[in-house]
């Protein structure tokens, strides 16, 4: 307790060093800290993007693009799926519910989705969060969208705006389907997913709109269907991009899964969303630990910082110790001090440093929420994060050791005659 | 423990005394070296001939190749390392060259810093006020203002410092006062003034002086004058 004491006393005496070093110790563990909680905040927000969905059907590719142009509109489906197969699928005992998804078109670099109304009906993100409208209802007839939460507010579209959908994919569209334009009817609550960033409309609109296209080029004026002379068409599409389903029983999801990419017609993969996830973050996954270490290594050049600080001020308080010495000191009384200024400093600099991360998240909070959909969480610490921390104060006593040896086995070998 | 030891009347015996730093050739050879109880003595002798090594071995700190060093009766070479730290802590009180103060301590709390390694000696002092004996000690000692108590050590000159010293070594009245050179960094003046007001408190508190210095100009005040020489075969 005296140590301590002393310890306190004399760090307060060489404050400029020991306040540099309890920054260096500060900074790196909001750095640290920082990330870890990027981290599980990207991680949780990953595994959050697709809910209450069974499994994902799709032409036969790789799991993991399937995944990506389904769940997270990265990417493009090689190939589509009929629509016969895909009522069939629907139509099965075990299957509940399902719903299409028809991509290809884009408005203003947001990708336009053709889907149906069991969309916003079943479709969870989240854990168990349904999609929600701040304005508006979802689509209903034909030329009507539902935007995303962020198309309406980067774009500045408020229910009842016109749009007009691009041909194909991209930032500049040349090819518009001007003379199809759409209604904006609702708008989403931000979900912290793709959905924000997507333009829902209906699946037979997808159709009406490419009805007079063909390899990419819309007819000749004459040849032309007008918007509503489209609607008296049969609007049913040949193919769908992907479909999302529900099972009546989740026991049945697995039989269902090797029944699809068993099915002989046509080549189809069924994916389990939750492991296409976990499948995908791994690969992610390899880039965030990475940034774990640096931030690691970061720690331990501040903690190697504090070693040469208190190492760097040994010399000078020989003397000290040896006035300790003579006053009945024991050479345990020297380590123990010198132990002890390590963990101060570490511990300040610790908790200074948490202070600092919960201010930095306080600050980038909204941007990384509005720009990546990742929402950070200003709750307490986890116990991963008290394990982390007190790792840290483990490693500086761990290194404060290295210096208080230093010191005890001066005041061995100097006696009561120290030359400063 | 403490009572039968003080009252041995042989303060500091040293017996068949050998020591060399590590590597080198023996600076220590004593065959025998005494002092009475509250006897002042002066030891005198060339820079490098020994002098603090002797007190480093009369104080516990470093430890004889062969031989005894007894204080008040209680041989402490034979104790414990832990237990030699404590004795000294109790029985001992140190003034050196120079450097003498904790510099992130203030005065006060450099006079009180043995009470918090050696608890006996806050036992000696009277109802165990530990603020009122310290500055009793420093008033003794020549600095009455209330307002050193309160200064930065490293605002002090030399000379004060050296009496915050004295007054740390004197605290809880250790029986034997070790003083290394003391003197050396004061004016001719300032010495005496200092080594007076040393002495009395020493005198007050019959505490048994061994006084250390190569300024043979200050010998005739001691009850005796020694060299090192003459008791060194080293
Ligand atoms: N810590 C040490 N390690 C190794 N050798 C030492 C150590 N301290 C002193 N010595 C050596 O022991 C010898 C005696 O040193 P000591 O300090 O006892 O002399 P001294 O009489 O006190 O000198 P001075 O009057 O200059 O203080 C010297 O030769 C010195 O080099
Ligand atoms: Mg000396």
């Amino acid at each position: 307790m005296k140590m301590l004491k002393l310890a306190l006393r004399s760090l307060r005496n060489r404050r400029t060093t020991a306040l540099l070093t309890i920054s260096t110790i500060a900074i790196s563990v909001a750095l640290l800290l920082g990330v870890e909680k990027v981290r599980s905040a990207a991680r949780d927000g990953f595994a959050n993007t697709v809910s209450g969905v069974d499994l994902i059907v799709g032409a036969r590719s790789g799991q993991l693009n399937l995944l990506l142009y389904s769940v997270f509109r990265v990417g493009d489906p090689t190939t589509n799926v009929s629509w016969e197969s895909y009522r069939k699928i629907a139509n099965h005992p075990d299957v509940a519910w399902t719903i299409p998804i028809s991509l290809g078109d884009s408005h203003r670099g947001f990708r336009v989705m053709g889907t149906n109304g069991d969309y916003f009906k079943y479709y969870r993100f989240a854990g168990d969060r349904a999609m929600r409208f701040t304005a508006g209802r979802p689509f209903e007839d034909l030329y009507e969208a539902v935007l995303g939460a962020d198309v309406a507010k980067q774009l500045g579209y408020p229910v009842g705006s016109k749009i007009i959908i691009a041909h194909g994919i991209g930032n500049v569209s040349f090819a518009e389907h001007g003379d199809k334009p759409f209604i904006v009817v609702g708008v989403l609550e931000r979900t912290g997913t793709p959905i924000d960033r997507t333009v829902h409309v209906n699946l037979e609109a997808i159709t009406a709109i490419h009805i007079d296209w063909q390899s990419g080029m819309q007819a000749l004026p004459g040849a032309r269907i007008g918007a509503d002379q489209a609607r008296a068409l049969n609007l049913t599409p040949q193919s769908i991009t992907a479909f999302m389903v529900g099972m009546e029983s989740k026991v049945m999801t697995f039989t269902m899964q090797r029944a699809v990419n068993e099915y002989r017609q046509e080549p189809l993969l069924a994916i389990i969303p939750g492991m296409a996830l976990s499948q995908l973050w791994s690969l992610v996954g390899i880039a965030d630990t990475a940034l774990m270490i640096i931030a690691a290594l970061v720690v331990l050049s501040g903690l190697l910082g504090m070693l040469t600080a208190i190492l760097t001020s040994l010399n000078e308080r020989r003397r000290e110790m040896a006035i300790l010495r003579s006053v009945g000191a024991k050479p345990r009384h020297v380590f123990a001090l010198l132990i002890a200024e390590a963990g101060m400093l570490a511990s300040t600099g610790v908790a200074a440093g948490v202070a600092l991360c919960y201010g930095l998240v306080f600050l980038v909070r909204p941007l990384l929420e509005h720009r990546l959909g990742i929402f950070l969480d200003l709750g307490g610490l986890t116990h991963y994060d008290f394990a982390i921390l007190g790792a840290i104060i483990g490693a500086a006593l761990l290194m404060g050791a290295l210096p208080a040896w230093r010191a005890y086995q001066n005041t061995l070998s100097d006696g009561l005659t120290i030359r400063v | 423990m403490t009572a039968p030891l003080l009252s041995n009347s042989v303060a500091i015996e040293a017996a068949d005394l050998l020591f060399a730093w590590p590597g080198k050739s023996p600076v220590i050879d004593i065959a025998h070296f005494s002092v009475a109880r509250g006897e002042r003595i002066f030891l005198r002798g060339p820079s490098g001939s020994g002098k603090s090594t002797l007190l480093g071995l009369l104080g516990g700190v470093l430890n004889p190749a062969r031989g005894r060093v007894s204080l008040f009766g209680q041989d402490i070479t034979a104790l414990s390392a832990g237990e030699r730290d404590r004795f000294r802590g109790e029985h001992l009180g140190f003034i050196f060259q120079m450097f003498n103060l904790i510099p992130y301590l203030g005065v006060l709390e450099n006079v009180l810093l043995p009470a918090q390694f050696a608890p006996a000696r806050t036992a000696r002092i009277p109802n165990g006020d530990l603020v009122a004996e310290g500055s009793r000690l420093l008033a003794a000692l020549g600095l009455r203002s209330p307002d050193y108590l309160r200064r930065p050590v490293t605002q002090l000159s030399i000379g004060e410092q050296q009496r915050v010293a004295a007054a740390r070594a004197l605290l809880g009245r250790p029986g034997i006062i070790v003083a290394d050179e003391p003197t050396s960094s004061l004016d001719y003046d300032s010495r005496e003034d200092f080594l007076r007001l040393l002495m009395s408190e020493c005198t007050v508190q019959e505490s048994t002086l061994l006084f250390v210095s190569h300024d043979t100009s200050l010998g005739p005040l001691f009850d005796r004058n020694l060299s090192l020489r003459e008791i060194n075969r080293a």
